[in-house]
């Protein structure tokens, strides 16, 4: 040892001599499992393994135990790693000696003018504002950074530091790191060519740059002016800690929206699924104003809208039926999903349609770097995935999943009606970007999902959905971005039945979408952000058609007549930063609709009911003529006021409106179905909405809290006369009772986002309610009162807890209570017609019992090698923990002559599941 | 259409889930107070000769009971277009019946005028002719189908079909002997009043309707009107079914649709809504009142078909009731304790030496067909084969 120390006394004045060669940081990066060791044993095995030679006082390390995976990292971020919360420091000199010293680093510099000359020699390369950075990073980060002219602008408090921040190994650009000064809040993110920009007062700071699970640099600076500081970061593999979206961090005071619910893939990987699939459906479920009418059923309702009325983009291309086996699960692969976005208010000018809600889902365009893929294993379901480049400007990702529920049925009796039925689904999802050159990018997208179910031997049904887009991007300058995008969406439903060969027959229905979308964004200036464009939508709807099979076939062959639409829609929308407290967010969506020939329509004198018997003729339009148009302008204002960096206050109203409508009368969406375009008798829907929150963080952001009180009116809702068909019926427009609603509720909700615990709990209290429009000449429902949705729960509570045992294992707890919803039941019997029969009571007069489900998940890391054949986790847990027996429905059914209750669970006890997930 | 995509069990969809993972408990849901009481009209006016009838009953709250509450001494009035009126004769069970002859080409109303001064009246009804029909039956899979098949009109689109049925059936043994418990003697029941052989009934409960358009030419074919499972004794001897083809209107085949809904389809995940049942019947100082029933007006048509055990052989018909029927003897020293204490019946006697000694015997349960509802007595209108 003392020889050792020895040694390093002697070698000091050397180290200063070589201190300014320029270092290779490339080479000896270090790999290796130090797990448990001492740090001498660490030492020695640092020193067999690459050049460097480690010096300490063995009384300094003797407490270390060392445990650390290291693939190929650099010696400092090893270092590092070791030494942190320890009162230890290092230096590393350039003969790759390391000293290691208690208290502090030692000073391996010279005075500052103790180079005189060759410092002089770097300076004449400077540019006039502008610094390099030094080659020698551990000198980089303690000196002090002299910026800017002090003489330039005397006059200004502030100046603007600027500089690109790359990767020291790729060089490559780092986007999206963050950049802040301790003791400041002025903070700014590097853009995607690394740059970033950002305000300060003149003076001494201390700048941290931060990279998403990479470490940290910090520069000491001086800013006497306006400069420029560029700065090389390590991309850092050993990432045990994962950072978690911290540029999302106080994003909820920042941004002027409101009503935005975002959902990162790490979360929704944490949340509890049945049947272990992660499921980005029912994780929305989880955020506040989102509700469904019960488990397993295929729509959601936001803040207190119909499942219609949810526009769900994936890749910007619609999706008709997000489900798969009718509810069970989403019908989108989790690792194919990059980004989850629920717009409950307001919804950006860009989006449009849909009365309630757009759920932005984005996939994946694939890795850049390499081929990697990974996938699942459940019980029931298998996913698999792989991404990576084909060329370097030319990446892909693709994803598919599959079923094979059948061995399930295998094990009922032989004599349940459902042993002969089999279910499988599948979808496939191939996404392509190439970057064509710095100011061209195109991506293509293609989505595929199909759905086929069997009861018995004869009755199939299927539905699918198949979606192909592509779009190119456009950098015309770097203020003005344009997105054109070009996609075709198809979904399609239908029934073959061999049951009986009278009425073999198919049914089937479909809607094919053609849209043409561009959308500039226009950075004006600091303050205004402009997004402008407009979509167009032709649509081409299949309503229904019947066609009998086989020769003995006596039903009709029936088909309610193809509709065609346009809907075209223009927007302009400003994103105006007034000053730092006060932004605004506004925009306005003019939307013109033409429905279109070939049709014919029925004829109605004015202001009489409709029916069979008051229809006085028809008029038929061919193809492509202008039936009739409807057009109006859709209003998004919000504004945010941010109280301090903390606390702000948001308000908004948006108005929104929709031609498309589903025909539904059953409380669950059901696969029959089907949609309806509007036409002269069916008005599109139209929608506003007011709300107003408060958003509070606490701890450095760590804590989330918001209120949200909205209100929502809606009118030309469809709802449909008793004992109507919609199935197969051209005269719809007889049976449809013009309905008008309205919605409203507050939202409360604490969220904390990081730390071991972490999770969220949310309240929700709602309404929602109908009434049949006083100016509609068929029935009233409820004698034109006001009554409750479907999908009226008052009280919703969530908590969504994840606790992080160690770096493996982590636990999450779904805890779930709603007020049960509403339901119309008989109250009264009678006898007719040979047999007891109910009498109901006014439409959903009574509820069912309250829902409380509590889930339970695990989830089990396998270890961190760096390097082995794939990563694999385990997610094990058990949904509905407490197997309460909830209520998905409440009926009464004759039994023995006399009327029995019933209540109906679906998910009615505690449900195990297990799922392998594997990366390579 | 509907009704072909509901028959291929959309419902199951859940139940698949529900086999699996779903479970259906009885529940005794709390109910909302019926503070009204609500009058239950049902019948039908039959024009060009026939009988009317209509039956009028209140509704009554679910968790009670009472099976129902007729409506006596009210007073049931038919009006014609042009002022012709005619008065239903009443039983003062809450069942009024007129045998007047009420013409075809008339445009009726109905009047009800209660015992405590409500009245109500009907919308104008206007009588349809149903076309002529007949009835037939297959057999599938060891079960028999009776069908309906008519052809509908312009006038004619709507149809509903109601049925009785009628069946005679043995038990396995026949007491000729009674045990008089008195004189200690066996004493030979008359032939006509054995107690082997019963008539049975039943009606339809489950609403039949069909609505002609939807097939080519208008052609109903083979609408089943009912299914007799196999080894149902309604086939064991011989069996007759009646049945009446009603040609309605479109709203009252939209009540009878509601009706039928409310009643088959309800509580599954894809269920539609309750429908609120309309009424061609309203009250007079308050339209909003709730009215159940609708009458329609019109000719109705009827057919009868007799099935015999030899038409659909083979037939096994097999009781739950009949499986411990077992035959024994019994010596004269025996009858106080067999017929006597254990109270068994003496089919006839038992005679492998002459004289007779003994009698065999079995369980009044697999001798009396009436302890199976049945009645001995002949209908008037039964044919025999």
């Amino acid at each position: 040892m003392i020889k050792k120390i020895l040694r390093l006394s002697s070698l000091l004045c050397m180290v200063f001599v070589q201190l300014s060669v320029a270092q290779t940081p490339d080479k000896d990066r270090i790999s290796g499992i130090f797990s448990g060791i001492s740090f001498n044993q660490f030492a020695r095995m640092i020193e067999s393994k690459s050049d460097y030679k480690l010096f300490f006082k063995p009384a300094d390390v003797d407490t270390l135990s060392i445990n650390i995976n290291a693939y190929e990292s650099p010696i400092e971020d090893i270092l590092d790693e070791v030494f942190t919360s320890t009162e230890l420091f290092y230096a590393i000199d350039n003969e790759k000696r390391i000293f290691i010293s208690k208290g502090s680093a030692l000073d391996m510099r010279l005075p500052a003018n103790f180079f005189e000359v060759q410092k002089a020699e770097k300076d004449l390369n400077l540019f006039e504002n502008s610094q390099q950075e030094s080659e020698d990073r551990t000198f980089a980060k303690n000196r002090l950074w002299e910026i800017g002219n002090s003489s330039a602008s005397p006059g200004e408090t502030n100046a603007i530091l600027e500089g690109k921040i790359t990767s020291a190994e790729s060089k490559e650009p780092i986007i999206g790191a963050l950049i802040y000064t301790t003791g400041q809040n002025a903070k700014s993110i590097s853009d995607e060519y690394g740059h970033y920009s950002i305000t300060l007062p003149k003076g001494r700071h201390t700048l941290v740059f931060q990279n998403f699970g990479a470490y940290q640099e910090q520069r000491q600076v001086n800013l006497l002016g306006g400069g420029q500081l560029n700065v090389e970061m390590d991309d850092n593999i050993i990432s045990l800690t994962e950072v978690t979206v911290t540029s999302e961090k106080s994003a909820n005071i920042e941004r002027p929206e409101m009503g935005l619910a975002s959902i990162t893939v790490q979360s929704l990987k944490k949340l509890p699924a049945v049947l272990g699939e992660v499921d980005v459906l029912r994780a929305i479920l989880t955020l506040p104003g989102v509700k469904t009418v019960g488990e397993a059923s295929a729509g959601f309702n936001v803040r207190g809208g119909a499942a219609d009325q949810n526009l769900i983009l994936f890749n910007g291309a619609t999706i008709y039926n997000p489900t798969h086996l009718f509810g069970l699960f989403s019908a989108f692969n989790p690792d194919m999903v990059e980004s989850v976005d629920l717009y409950k208010a307001g919804v950006p000018v860009q989006f449009g349609g849909r009365l309630s809600s757009v759920l932005d889902i984005k996939s994946k365009y694939g890795s850049s770097e390499k081929i990697k893929g990974g996938g699942g294993i459940g019980l029931m379901t298998s996913r698999l995935y792989l991404e990576g480049p084909i060329s370097d400007k030319t990446t892909f990702a693709l994803g598919g999943r599959s079923t094979y529920s059948n061995w399930l049925f295998g094990f009922l009796d032989e004599e349940s009606e459902f042993r002969d039925s089999r279910a499988s689904f599948h979808d496939l999802n191939l996404n392509m970007k190439h970057q064509i050159n710095e100011n061209n990018e195109v991506t293509l997208s293609t989505y595929w999902s199909k759905d086929s179910f069997r009861f018995d031997k004869d009755t199939v049904f299927n539905y699918q959905n198949r979606n192909l887009s592509a779009t190119w991007t456009h950098y015309f300058s770097d203020r003005l971005e344009g997105k054109f995008h070009l996609g075709h969406d198809q979904y399609s439903f239908n029934i073959q039945s061999q049951q009986d060969p009278l009425n073999a027959f198919t049914f089937g229905f479909g809607m094919d979408q053609s849209s043409w979308k561009n959308h500039f964004t226009y950075d004006l200036n600091d303050k205004h952000q402009l997004d402008f464009g407009m979509n167009a939508i032709y649509y081409n709807l299949n309503p229904g058609k019947q066609v009998p099979q086989g020769s003995e076939s006596i039903l009709l062959n029936e088909r309610v007549t193809r509709e065609n639409a346009l809907e075209t829609s223009f927007f302009v929308g400003d994103n105006y930063e007034f000053n730092p407290k006060l932004m605004f967010s506004y925009g306005l969506r003019y939307v013109i609709y033409n429905y279109l020939g070939p049709n014919t329509i029925n004829e109605y004198p004015a202001n009489t009911i409709k029916t069979e018997d008051t229809k006085t003729g028809e008029s038929t339009y061919s193809s492509g003529e202008f039936i009739n148009t409807y057009q109006g302008p859709e209003v998004r204002f919000s504004a945010r006021y941010s109280l301090d960096n903390f606390t702000s206050i948001k308000a908004g109203y948006n108005s929104m409106r929709q031609h498309l409508h589903m025909l539904t009368n059953t409380s669950a969406i059901a696969p029959t179905d089907t949609w309806k375009l509007s036409d002269p008798h069916l008005a599109p829907q139209m929608g506003q909405q007011w709300a107003i929150g408060f958003f509070k963080n606490y701890q450095s952001n760590i804590i989330e809290t918001s209120i949200e009180v909205y209100y929502r009116k809606m009118k030309n809702l469809v709802d449909f006369r008793s004992g109507a068909s919609l199935i197969l019926n051209d005269n719809i427009e007889q049976d449809i009772l013009n309905t008008e609603g309205k919605a409203y509720g507050v939202e409360m909700m604490a969220k904390k986002t990081e730390g071991k615990l972490n999770g969220w709990v949310s309240y929700t209290y709602s309404r929602s309610l109908l009434r049949t429009n006083p100016e509609e000449l068929g029935e009233k429902v409820n004698k034109g009162k006001l009554y409750p949705s479907n999908f009226d729960q008052p009280h919703d509570i969530m908590l969504a807890g994840n606790f992080e045992f160690t770096k493996r294992i982590n636990t999450s707890v779904n805890a779930n209570y709603s007020t049960g919803r509403p339901i119309t039941l008989p109250i009264a019997k009678f006898y007719y017609n040979g047999s007891e029969r109910v009498f109901y009571s006014d439409r959903n007069d009574h509820r069912i019992p309250d829902y409380f489900r509590v889930d339970l998940s695990f989830n089990i890391e396998g270890n961190h090698k760096v390097k082995k054949l794939a990563h694999a986790s385990w997610s094990l847990g058990i949904y509905n923990v407490l197997g309460r027996a909830n209520p998905y429905s409440v009926y009464f059914s004759p039994e023995n002559g006399s009327i029995q209750g019933y209540k109906l669970s679906i998910f009615a006890r505690p449900i195990p599941f297990i799922t392998y997930n594997f990366k390579f | 259409m509907d009704a072909v995509i509901k028959k291929m069990h959309l419902p199951l969809i859940l139940g698949v889930l529900f086999v699996f993972f779903g479970c259906r408990e009885p529940f005794t849901p709390e109910l909302k107070e019926l503070n009204e009481s609500i009058l239950v009209v049902e019948g039908f006016i039959e024009v060009g000769g026939g009988n009317t009838s209509i039956k009028l009953s209140l509704a009554s709250p679910l968790y009670t009971d009472l099976p129902n509450l007729p409506v006596p001494r009210a007073i049931i009035t038919l009006l014609g277009e042009n002022g012709e009126r005619w008065e239903l004769g009443t039983d003062n069970w809450g069942a009024y019946v007129t045998d007047a002859f009420l013409p075809e080409d008339e445009v009726y109303t109905l009047t009800i005028d209660l015992s405590n001064g409500q009245s109500y009246v009907s919308d104008k009804i206007k009588p349809i002719i149903s076309p002529d029909f007949d009835i037939t039956f297959t057999k599938e899979d060891g079960n028999v189908q009776v069908y309906s098949n008519t052809t509908g009109n312009d006038e004619a689109e709507y149809f509903l079909w109601q049925y009785d049925e009628t069946w005679m059936y043995r038990t396995p043994y026949t007491s000729f002997f009674n045990y008089d418990k008195d004189t200690k003697e066996m004493v030979a029941i008359p032939l006509d009043q054995l107690t082997n052989r019963c008539y049975n009934f039943d009606q339809s409960r489950r609403v039949i309707l069909e609505a002609s358009s939807r097939f080519e030419n208008n052609r109903i074919f083979q609408k089943e009107l009912l299914t007799i499972d196999s080894l149902s004794e309604k086939l064991g001897v011989r069996y007759r079914i009646k049945a009446r083809q009603y040609a309605i209107d479109r709203e009252a085949y939209i009540f009878w649709e509601s009706i039928r809904r409310n009643s088959d389809d309800i509580g599954d995940i894809f269920s539609p809504l309750p429908s609120a049942v309309s009424s061609n019947i309203h009250a007079i100082d308050d339209p909003d009142e709730s009215v159940i029933g609708y009458v329609s007006a019109g000719k109705s048509n009827e057919k009868i078909l007799y099935i015999n055990s030899n038409d659909v052989l083979p037939w096994r018909t097999s009781l739950k009731d009949y499986f411990g029927c077992v035959i024994d003897t019994v010596a004269p020293i025996d009858y106080e304790e067999i017929f006597g204490l254990l109270n068994f019946t003496p089919l006839y006697e038992y005679c492998e030496n002459l004289p007779c000694g003994g009698y065999f015997y079995s369980t009044e349960g697999c001798t009396d067909c009436r302890l199976r509802g049945g009645v001995l007595q002949k209908p008037d209108y039964w044919e025999d084969e």
